[in-house]
């Protein structure tokens, strides 16, 4: 599906590129965004009194409504400007944790977070006092929802997860983990790195407190992220980075803060890349997310199917498209993941191989590492046939 | 550059000289952080001379063929022979050219971990 649009297959005839959890591609739309701005329109936003300066900020505020839309949140004010997810997740630890935990509270996590959405929450405990805690995964390597509610407490402050594993292609229930977690009255973040380039999130209508995701996972540049905080919470913390942008008066005794968004985006932003990450989701609106969907629906489960059919190869986590999209992470009988990776690379199949920054849910699994593909729109079945002959090559030379 | 070629795959297929070794006089262990392949090597000198040598172990196949050609090339070696050792020499052995930052740790692994049992 719209291969065509995206110069790096032109390019590259022969790439078949299935580490679409890691990055994508991007279109050239997307592309002719960065050069524009380059070639036309390259200012700093929000300083210069000249018409460059003052469309550059336009244009940079514009994408912060498109961002709006995107996730449906109720005010352009929600959406704060990063340079990805690990920023926007350390500005979370940073910035409204610091500010509102004490020790004794808890910081829920699970076993299927990527480091990003680890190793904040362990820096953030250090500095606080709280603790960190990890909601275990069934054995169909599903969160387990019960444990999850039996760990919540009125000491649990923040429930922090994935919205769609990056490892295992595991979703996860936000609607239970939301109505389970205000019981207790603890806020509720996403870690929508993975989720949003394949569903339609909406913050209001799953009632988020923080959403976080990266431009370059999304068909947008590498260098913008995206934290959407909802607007009650926006007063109730502290900046983590202070510079030029985000304050209105600096005295030599004390200064004074911008409104949010703004003071929490310190320094010059990436403009371009926002710029782009704008041109991506007016990408992804002329394609439809809900074609998307449907698109990726029918490869996920051809996937599944395909890779099934391999007697040598063993899928890892679910096994059925129900309450699992675009990630398939497997082992090749008597073959290292990176092995299978190097020679799937040799013929142009770009895979990932490892632990995926997920070594906690490695150690549950109990593998060292295991070779992953995620889907993109452009995948297609011809990619799928690629991969399947390539790995009974593999699977036979090492017999 | 292939990098895959018969003889690595051979050498991971059908590894040499894995396994420990009685009376082993030098031992020391590595471990790669990064994709979790490790090697414990052992090595039996006598009078300064490589008598035996042999690993244990789990890793892709350039790390197996790494500790497979590495214990097999230092028998017979002398003490000194064997703190003179450089990457390139392993490289050499397995018939490849420099390999990719990603990659390069797999060769390295076992030959880090003799340098740190001898020391």
């Amino acid at each position: 599906m719209l291969k065509n649009r995206f110069p790096i297959f032109t390019n590259k005839p022969q790439l078949c590129f299935l580490d679409n959890a890691s990055t994508t591609q991007k279109p050239d739309v997307v592309i002719d965004a960065l050069k524009n701005f380059y070639e036309n329109g390259n200012a700093n936003v929000h300083r210069g009194l000249y018409a460059l300066s003052e469309n550059a900020t336009e244009n940079y505020e514009g994408v912060r409504e498109k961002v709006r839309a995107f996730l449906n949140a109720k005010e352009s004010s929600e959406i704060i400007f990063t340079h990805g997810t690990t920023e926007a997740l350390n500005l979370v630890a940073n910035s409204w944790a610091t500010s509102n935990l004490k020790a004794g509270d808890e910081i829920l996590l699970s076993v299927l977070e990527h480091h990003s959405n680890i190793v904040p929450w362990q820096l953030c405990a250090k500095k606080t006092g709280a603790k960190v805690l990890f909601t275990p995964i069934n054995e169909n390597c599903d969160l387990d929802y019960e444990a999850f509610e039996k760990m919540l407490s009125s000491k649990t402050k923040l429930v922090g997860l994935t919205g769609l594993s990056n490892t295992l292609g595991t979703l996860v229930n936000f609607e239970r983990i939301v109505k389970s977690a205000r019981k207790v009255g603890a806020k509720v973040l996403m870690d929508a790195a993975q989720l949003v380039a394949h569903k339609k999130v909406d913050v209001q209508n799953l009632d988020l407190d923080f959403l976080a995701f990266s431009s370059h996972k999304l068909y947008g540049p590498m260098g913008a992220g995206v934290l959407y905080v909802k607007a009650e919470l926006l007063e109730q913390f502290e900046p983590w980075m202070g510079g030029g942008g985000m304050i209105r008066e600096v005295h030599e005794s004390h200064s004074e803060w911008n409104d949010s968004p703004w003071k929490f985006e310190a320094g010059t932003p990436s403009v371009a890349d926002v710029l782009g990450l704008g041109a991506a989701l007016d990408f992804l609106n002329e394609v439809g997310m809900e074609k998307l969907e449907e698109h990726e629906k029918k490869l996920f489960a051809e996937a599944l199917e395909k890779l099934g059919q391999l007697p040598f190869v063993k899928i890892l986590g679910p096994q059925t498209p129900e309450n699992h999209c675009a990630v398939i992470s497997f082992t090749v009988d008597g073959i290292h993941p990176h092995d299978v990776s190097g020679l799937l690379g040799e013929d142009e199949i770009c895979v990932r191989a490892g632990h995926h920054c997920t070594m906690p849910l490695m150690k549950n699994l109990k593998v060292a590492g295991t070779t992953r593909i995620s889907l993109g729109l452009y995948n297609d079945s011809e990619d799928l046939d690629k991969l399947c002959t390539a790995l009974e090559k593999i699977h036979k030379r090492f017999q | 550059m292939e990098l895959y070629k018969d003889n690595i795959i051979d050498l991971a297929k059908h590894p040499l000289n894995k396994g420990e070794i009685a009376g082993a006089t030098h031992t020391g262990s590595g471990v790669n952080v990064t994709c979790g392949d490790h090697v414990r090597l052992y090595l039996k000198l006598e009078s300064d001379r490589v008598e035996d040598a042999s690993w244990q172990g789990e890793g892709c196949a350039i790390s197996t063929a790494a500790a497979s050609v590495l214990t097999e090339e230092i028998k017979g070696k002398s003490l000194s022979e064997l703190k003179g050792l450089e990457k390139k020499d392993l490289f050499d052995w397995l018939g490849l050219e420099d390999l990719g930052p990603a990659r390069v740790k797999c060769v390295t692994l076992s030959l880090e971990t003799l340098q740190g049992c001898l020391n």
